[in-house]
């Protein structure tokens, strides 16, 4: 039985430049209908949340003009890059407008400026201001920003648990990989309902 | 926040271990990239493939189909995927399937072909190549079907036409045989039309020939048959005389003495009337033949008239009559002549020669039951006075409307067939030397070809019989 008392639920990458259909990189997602599914289910979980003590934070990602925080990146890190998304002040940067009914009941730890949530950022220490031992996280993308967050969690000793249908990658094959092979190796994987 | 302020915030130890964790992320990145990319490349291979692939779990579950499993048999991948080939085969040939199932491995693949249903009912044959691997000690099936639907229903159209093919063959090698057989049977009565014309022709010249001997021979012969009967009676006169010179002088002269010893007067009397009679028999011999010969060689244009062949066998039979109960031979016999005569029409004829043509034939028969050499296994062990046992029968019938058919058969001796093509050549006979001088077939021949314009054949089995066939035509006066 999870405790909601001391459970964060981090969303990672709601952002236009993913998720809107306007988004820069919006397209390399191999099936579009999975951002719907990854919203309806994330809200869904946040609903039931709203009036829990459980706390539901928020972050975003932002680059620096230079996009110095990527190495010779490939993939959507590459067009990211060229693209240049989710920099700082753009519309891309924004959070999507389906959480902003809950804007109010979500924190946001703004800074996030790589792929680890926790880089660069005060996410740890609202974290433990909070008491949280146990981290819940959903968002895009799967391989990336979700795993490197996870592991930073792990590492940093908190339960980490995943919601399989709130993530998003950019094929089914990544998808399967990390949610069936990587993501077991230090986080609970679920799903969003199994939390309500 | 500016590259120093990062730097500054990286400059701990778990600011770090987040570039390191960052680090690793694009590394894990790269290489799901990469996987992805193998994978997509494979999978749109696979996905482009006319050819089902697909992959079975131990239990023999579909883990995998591309597209062409879709194109091919209609169902939709996801509905198919959890599902047993058996599912979609024709109940037939799951045997196949669970026996591939059972004999493949990795090393030696399997091939066969297998009946599917398609969505819509109908059946799709594929041809099956499937090969079994162990995963982590559980088999993995994976292989290929190929639509030879169409490969099959060619190989079908070949097998029909092959057979259509073979059938036209057949009925045309038996047209060809027919119409061989009919070139044949034209052959051999072309054959059988050249061999009456060479007869005809070896019969004219014949006649010719032997008209003009007969004529040379007819002189002497009658000079010597008509002074036979004066020599006999000289002869008869002269042994007379010397008898009563002998009775009235019985002591004659030496001179006259020696002459009767010299000339053995004794045997010469005693002789001379049988040597007369020997030479009066030969003269009557020589013109017989002679007759027969200028019979052979008379002209072929006769007095034809309206007869009815049936009168004209009787008149035939009652001529040979007495011979049908002979005692020639080792033993007395008696032969059955059986009657079939049909309701024939009139022929155009001549009686006379009709009837010597027939008695010929007829005589023939009867002789065939005298031949000591040759017997009838029928009638071989049939007592002489058995009725039935030797038989001649005699059948009148009409062939067509333009001809009529006299058939003559006996179950007598039959004639060897390397007589069979002389019977109707003059003076060919067999039998002994003075008894025959064989010309009667050979004028019965004439009679019904040349005389009457008809046909006679001779149909013969050493042994079981002859049977002669006199074909004439129908007179137009009934």
């Amino acid at each position: 039985m999870i405790d909601l008392d001391k459970t964060a639920l981090v969303l990672i990458g709601f952002q236009n430049d993913y998720f809107a259909d306007s988004g820069l990189v919006h397209s390399v997602i191999d099936d579009p209908c999975r951002y719907t599914q990854v919203i309806n289910h994330t809200t869904t979980l946040i609903e039931h949340w709203i009036g829990t003590p459980a706390t539901i934070i928020a972050t975003p990602i932002t680059f620096t003009p230079t996009y110095e925080e990527l190495v010779d990146p490939v993939g959507i890190l590459k067009m990211v890059q060229d693209l240049n998304a989710f920099q700082k002040g753009t519309p891309g940067a924004a959070i999507i407008k389906e959480l902003a009914p809950f804007r109010e009941h979500i924190v946001e730890v703004t800074g996030k400026r790589g792929l680890n949530a926790f880089a660069d950022t005060e996410l740890d220490a609202v974290l433990q201001q909070k008491g949280i031992q146990s981290v819940v996280l959903a968002g895009a993308v799967t391989s990336i920003c979700i795993d490197s967050t996870g592991r930073s969690a792990h590492e940093r000793g908190y339960q980490v648990s995943i919601l399989k249908d709130c993530i998003i990658s950019r094929t089914t094959l990544e998808q399967e990989f990390y949610v069936e092979n990587i993501f077991p190796l230090y986080a609970t994987v679920a799903e969003s309902s199994q939390l309500f | 926040m500016s590259r120093e302020d990062h730097s500054k915030v990286g400059g701990s130890p778990q600011s770090k271990a987040d570039s390191s964790n960052e680090l690793q992320t694009q590394i894990h990145y790269r290489l799901i990239e990469k996987l992805t990319e193998s994978e997509q490349r494979y999978r749109h291979l696979i996905e482009t493939l006319r050819e089902i692939v697909f992959e079975c779990d131990a239990s023999g579950k579909f883990t995998l189909l591309n597209r062409a499993w879709t194109v091919t048999l209609g169902y939709p991948i996801q509905r198919s995927l959890g599902a047993t080939p058996e599912e979609f085969l024709v109940s037939e040939d799951m045997a196949i399937w669970h026996q591939a199932m059972e004999t493949s491995t990795d090393v030696k693949g399997l091939h066969s072909e297998l009946r599917f249903l398609h969505q819509d009912g109908k059946i799709v044959w594929l041809e099956l190549s499937l090969t079994c691997k162990l995963h982590y000690g559980k088999k993995i099936f994976s292989g290929s079907l190929i639509d030879i639907t169409d490969r099959k229903k060619a190989a079908s159209d070949l097998q029909s036409i092959n057979t259509a093919l073979e059938s036209r063959v057949q009925q045309r090698t038996q047209a060809l045989t027919q119409s061989n057989e009919r070139l044949q049977t034209a052959l051999d009565e072309l054959k059988e039309t050249q061999d009456q014309l060479v007869q005809a022709e070896k019969m004219s010249s014949l006649g010719k020939l032997v008209g003009g001997l007969a004529h040379e021979i007819n002189n002497p012969t009658h000079f010597i048959h008509g002074n036979m009967i004066h020599l006999e009676r000289y002869c008869r006169d002269i042994l007379k005389v010397i008898s009563l010179y002998q009775e009235h002088y019985p002591q004659p002269p030496l001179e006259i003495e020696d002459a009767i010893e010299e000339t053995e007067l004794d045997f010469l009397r005693e002789d001379l009337p049988g040597i007369v009679q020997s030479v009066q028999k030969g003269a009557n011999h020589i013109s017989r033949i002679i007759l027969s010969l200028q019979q052979f060689s008379k002209a072929s244009t006769i007095n034809l008239y309206p007869i009815d062949i049936n009168n004209e066998l009787e008149n035939a039979l009652s001529i040979v009559n007495n011979r049908f109960d002979c005692d020639i031979g080792l033993a007395p016999y008696k032969v059955k002549v059986v009657r079939n005569y049909g309701k024939v029409p009139n022929i155009q004829g001549n009686a006379h020669y009709l009837s010597e043509a027939l008695i010929n034939i007829l005589s023939n028969a009867i002789e065939s039951f005298e031949n000591p050499t040759v017997e009838n296994s029928i009638i071989q062990d049939s007592a002489p006075e058995d009725f039935h046992a030797r038989k001649i029968v005699i059948e009148t019938k009409s062939a067509d409307s333009q001809w009529i058919e006299v058939v003559i058969s006996d179950n007598g001796s039959g004639i060897p067939k390397k007589f069979q093509s002389r019977v109707f050549d003059p003076f060919f006979t067999t039998k002994p030397v003075g008894q025959g001088i064989g010309m009667g077939m050979a004028i019965s021949y004439q009679i019904v070809t040349e005389h009457h314009q008809g046909q006679l054949t001779c149909q013969s089995e050493e042994g079981k019989g002859t049977k002669f066939i006199i074909c004439l035509p129908a007179s137009d006066v009934q």
